[in-house]
């Protein structure tokens, strides 16, 4: 009973999960902030070149590619409120459904990239491809690391009792695959949209 | 936030997720105005960018749980956001 008590305490407010993770996303924000901004200025000193490219991609992809970042955070939000306030094992089923939504946007972006190169499209075609390729490839690590600190995430939410340390943990992964999602709101705005 | 929408929208996390879908359909309606021609095209880069500005705002602040973050945070996270955003429009519409 103390354990749940303490488990809601963390709804007031507070820094959600472990301050490192935060210093981390600092970081993380300050090097993909470097990347939009070259995306921007390349859009406008190569206007033509960026254009024609940015034709090429199918916005489908992308658009199912943020419809499953967009979900997958949506069940990690839904998992992480629901343990916190009355838990229960079974909600370990959220995490599950996150993890298929970042499974689903590896292999969607296995099958854009593939396609791509098939067509003789690589990172040395011009300099649109060569940030299309390598940004969204940094950002695709991040969500392969993401969907291990999920698996870690649904592992501890199966517990039967958690304490304050496990909620933060549950937090902590949470701010993770977060911070992956609203990457690629950005880098999808820049590279499919503009 | 409670058992509206015939029961299926239980708390805030669910209205967040409508929202970030709508704002994605309407990004997506944004994309397709930049590929015109004028000075519209201008209006809908911008709208771009805002619409994946005012996104992110909604998954920090509702999915990160910046909403019951302490002030400091709250404020860098705001301060990041709109520094970004502002830059994004500046050069791509300036």
């Amino acid at each position: 009973m103390e354990r749940v008590a303490a488990a809601r305490q963390d709804v007031r407010p507070h820094v959600p999960g472990e301050i490192g993770i935060w210093a981390f996303v600092a970081g993380d924000l300050i090097v993909f902030s470097v990347f939009f901004v070259l995306v921007a200025i390349g859009n406008r000193d190569e206007a033509e070149v960026f254009t024609r490219s940015r034709a090429s991609l199918d916005l489908g992809i992308g658009v199912a590619n943020t419809v499953l970042l967009l979900s997958g955070s949506w069940f990690v939000a839904r998992g992480v409120a629901r343990c916190r306030e009355a838990h229960d094992p079974r909600f370990s089923r959220y995490f599950s459904l996150a993890i298929l939504c970042g499974l689903g946007f590896v292999a969607n972006k296995g099958f854009e990239w593939g396609t791509k190169i098939a067509a003789g499209i690589t990172p040395q075609t011009n300099d649109f491809y060569m940030y299309f390729f390598v940004f969204t490839g940094i950002h695709l690590v991040h969500v392969l690391i993401g969907i291990g600190v999920l698996l870690l995430v649904r592992h501890t939410s199966r517990r039967p009792v958690l304490d304050r340390r496990d909620v933060r943990t549950l937090e902590t992964g949470a701010t993770f695959w977060h911070l992956v999602d609203f990457l690629w709101i950005f880098l999808f705005a820049l590279l499919y949209l503009l | 936030m409670t058992r509206d929408l015939r029961g299926r929208i239980h708390d805030a996390n669910d209205v967040a997720w409508l929202v970030l879908m709508a704002a994605t359909a309407l990004a997506w309606w944004w994309g397709r105005a930049a590929q015109g021609r004028g000075d519209a095209v201008r209006i809908a880069m911008a709208g771009v960018v805002l619409t994946a500005t005012f996104k992110v705002g909604v998954v920090g602040y509702q999915f990160m749980e910046l909403k019951t973050a302490p002030r400091w945070l709250q404020l860098a996270f705001a301060a990041w956001l709109l520094g970004i955003s502002a830059a994004l429009v500046v050069i791509i519409c300036g």
